[in-house]
Formats: C-alpha cells, structure tokens, sequence
C-alpha cells in the first residue's frame, strides 16, 4: 500500500488506503446497522464546516482551534479530559436527536491528494477500520468494475464534505483578515471570566465595529450568518451573551 | 390540508380569564400557592406563545419563531399546530425538561396592565381564575398595606417582562421600516399524499435581508436587531417538528 506522505493523519484515520479497483474487488464494506461511533468516544473536539453551523448550534458550542490549521470544531467534551459526552463509550451510539458532524459521518473513508503536486483527489479508506474486509464477493465494484451504487454514494458524500471545507477555508480567511478573533472565554455563573486555552471566538466589539462594506460583504458571503451562529453556540458554555439585553428572566418565585 | 394560523381580536391576553387588580385593601387573605414542580396547564391548549427578544437565542434551538400576521406583529413561538395542543407541556402541566420555557408562560397569572385606557401607569393584576390563588387565614402578597418580598418578586418580573415587551416591539418596528418581513407558508407531505400546509404566519425574507445596503447592515448590528433576524432564521429549521406526528404521552 501506498504509504501517505508524513503529513499527521486526519483525526480517526490509522491508514489512509487508496481504493484502487487492482487491489480492492474483493473488499466488503459493511457498517454496523446502527452506527457505530466508538471511534470517537474520546473526542472532546469535532470538525465543524460552515454548512453545518445551524443544525450544530442546537446542541454544541462551535468555537476555533486546531493551532496554525485554525478551523471551527465543535466542543463535545470538556477539553483535556478525552470524553466525548454526546457518544456512549461501550455502544458507541450518538446521543439521539444531537447532530453528528459530517466529519465523522465520513469515517472511514475520505477524499485524499496522493500527490501533492496534483489537484485530484483519491478516495480513501482507514486501512485499520474493522468494517472493510476482503471477501469472497465484495461491494465496493460492479460486476464490470466500475464503481458500485455504495462507491459512489461514498464518493458524492466525500465531495459534498471537501467543498463544504473549502466554504469554510474561505470563511476563515474573512474572519483572520478581519482580525475577529479573539481567545475562548466563557463567563462562570458568577460572572467571573475564565479562559478556554488553546481555542478561540470572534469578538462581538469588533464586530459591531466594523464598517458598512465589510459587513456588505460578510451578508453577501454567508459569513454573517456563521457568524451568529457560532455567537449563540457560545450559550452551551454557559455564557450570558451581550448582544441581547443580558435581563436573563427569571421564573417568577 | 391547510392550517391556519387563526387571530381573532383578542379581547384578553391569552391565557387570562379574568384582569382582577391586585389592591392591598381587597387582598389581604389572599394566598397565591406554591408549587413544588412549575406547572403550564394554562398553556398546554396554545400552539403559539408571544416572545419577546431577549429570549430569541435560548428560544431558537426547540422552537421555530415566527411573526404573527396582521397589522401588529409580534414574535411566538410555535408548539404545536393549528388547533392542536402544546407539544411541549403534557398532561400533568410539566413543560419538557430540556426545553426553554417563555416568560410569557412564566409570568402567568400575572400581569401588568392599564386599568382603563386613560391610564398611563401599569398596575399588577392577577387571574383570579386561576386555582392557584384562595383566601387563607393569613394572605401572602400583602403585609399590612405592603406587598410581601413574593408580590414585589412578582412585581419586579413583570416589570421586567413588559420592558422587554418595548425593546420587541422596537425590533418589529425595525423590521417594518425595512420592509423585511413577508407573508410565509411551510408545508410537509401528509398522511394521504397531499401536501399538509401551515398558513398565517410571517418571516424575516432572506432575498430582502440580502438586498440591504452596508449601512443598513451596520445599524442592524449595532442595534442588535441583525443578532435577532439571524436567531429566527435558524429557527424556522424547527418547523418540520410541528407536523411529525406527536408522540402518544
């Protein structure tokens, strides 16, 4: 097999294998009926493309992490203690009625450069991942060794999911060059302002600075819209939000 | 099929059975009761509930919120379809555990209202139908001529409510100087085939949000109204739930 470049892996993924139709006529994907999600039990953070901003913010906070890659993920655990709270560890069964991301709908395949040099892209599949096994008939070829009805399901999902990233890594260019962000914090019931290392938010004050053009440009974009997405998320952290007059109602006693 | 969302004149404030003033001279033996659990029987008939702005970003992950028709639109939110029930509120009166109760629903059954229309002060008033309130040995809204800590509490919500009331309707008023909202229909395929449609509401048009000028949009984020459009628009993903079947409780 091909061994990837020495790029780290994306997240889930142990081996990054071509499926190349030579080497994979006998090779049977076959998920579990109810999917199985164990393999992200401990992830405390998720990917997160901005077409998916509304459906997430029901039950997650989206903040921006990933270092010098910067990108929206959504928080599903507390960071530092590797427990995903919207999976069960043992049935590895996503919490009903929450979203799950795309990302890790795609595992385990995804749409990879093989080389570097070219543009195209590959699909591929974890090599470790116990539901593809080679078999007296596999599923993932026609009789006449065109992809089958399964490949190509994979293959439009992986490249609805590569142009919603690159939505986002347009997104994430207006917001830097905006200069928007700032570092996560989230403020405690008593008011106190405790920071989230290694994450960050966009700054409402800098927002509701900005000039008429570049919001012009930011509705016209979408942008605008990920935006406040991302700011009402931030209530899951438990954060009283400014934008709105902060008179949090209070039941009548 | 086609619901409607039906606004007859309202001649009450939904919910309300009666307007009684609360005066220290009449209600001195009056005991508003306590209960262990909060209870919305009052609410569990209405599938449409008025909200105001300061709870659109808590309200808009369980409910759609859409503008009332009419010549005086305000923001509901909806629980349930035309005619139907509550979704939210099951039969013991418990509002769903994880879902954001409106203040309209809190406040019930007080209020703060004009006596007559002359009157330009707000006074609190209470529904006397309501069986939460009879007449003990010992009341517990007044001491004296003084309202209790519970009645000024009461009080202080109300207040508290009806301001938020003005800074919605100043955000409705936005919206119409800006010609924003329309006239809008969701539909869903039903049981039969034909297209089940929900009617009688209105919302923020994106075509029409997408056309505005940059100052306009810069007056709409300081003002925060843009903050508020946007809740709505992510809401109205909700809809599709008001015509999934409800579940036997």
């Amino acid at each position: 097999m091909l061994p990837m470049t020495s790029a780290p892996l994306p997240r889930f993924y142990r081996f990054v294998t071509p499926l190349i139709r030579r080497l994979h006529r006998h090779l049977a994907y076959d998920a579990p009926e109810t999917p199985d999600y164990s393999f992200a039990a401990r992830a405390e953070t998720i990917d997160l493309t901005i077409d998916e901003f509304p459906s997430a913010i029901v039950h997650y906070p989206i903040v921006f992490g990933g270092g010098d890659a910067l990108r929206p993920m959504i928080l599903t655990g507390q960071p530092g203690r590797q427990v995903n709270q919207f999976v069960d560890a043992e049935t590895g069964v996503w919490r009903e009625g929450a979203y799950i991301p795309a990302y890790v709908r795609r595992y385990p395949f995804l749409l990879a450069r093989l080389d570097p040099e070219v543009d195209e892209m590959s699909l591929c599949f974890d090599g470790a991942c116990p539901w593809l096994r080679d078999r007296d008939e596999g599923n993932l070829f026609a009789d006449d060794d065109s992809p089958s009805e399964t490949t190509q399901q994979i293959m439009e999902f992986c490249q609805r999911y590569e142009a919603a990233v690159r939505r986002t890594r347009n997104f994430m260019d207006e917001l830097l060059e905006l200069d928007l962000l700032v570092d996560l914090v989230r403020v405690d019931p008593t008011g106190k302002t405790l920071s989230i290392p290694g994450f960050q938010m966009i700054d409402e004050e800098r927002l509701h600075q900005l000039r008429a053009e570049p919001l012009r440009k930011l509705m016209a974009s979408g942008a605008q819209a990920a935006i406040f997405a991302h700011l009402f998320s931030l209530s899951h952290l438990g954060q009283q939000r400014p934008f709105v007059t902060p008179s949090a109602m209070a039941d009548v006693a | 099929m086609t619901d409607v969302i039906d606004q007859p004149p309202p001649t009450l404030p939904q919910f309300y059975r009666t307007v009684t003033p609360l005066m220290s001279q009449l209600h001195q033996s009056l005991v508003f009761q306590d209960e262990e659990k909060p209870n919305y029987r009052h609410a569990a008939d209405s599938p449409a509930i008025v909200l105001t702005t300061d709870e659109f970003i808590p309200a808009q992950a369980d409910y759609p919120i859409v503008f009332s028709s009419g010549d005086n639109p305000m923001p509901v939110v909806l629980t349930g379809m035309p005619g139907g029930r509550n979704r939210h509120v099951d039969q013991a009166g418990e509002w769903h555990a994880d879902r954001y109760v409106p203040a309209y629903a809190r406040r019930y059954p007080f209020l703060l209202a004009k006596l007559d229309d002359q009157a330009t002060d707000l006074t609190l008033c209470f529904d006397s139908e309501s069986d939460r309130f009879f007449e003990g040995a010992e009341g517990n809204l007044f001491a004296g001529d003084e309202p209790t800590e519970r009645a000024r509490s009461i009080l202080s919500f109300c207040e508290q409510f009806e301001a938020a009331i003005r800074r919605t309707e100043a955000f409705v008023a936005e919206l119409r100087d800006l010609d924003l909202l329309i006239e809008a229909e969701a539909s869903a395929p039903g049981e039969d085939g034909t297209p089940r449609i929900l009617r009688g509401f209105q919302m923020v048009s994106e075509d029409k949000l997408k056309a505005l000028r940059g100052d306009q949009y810069r007056k709409l984020v300081q003002s925060g109204a843009l903050a508020l459009i946007f809740a709505h628009l992510f809401s109205l993903r909700r809809i599709g739930t008001l015509f999934v079947e409800e579940p036997a409780l």
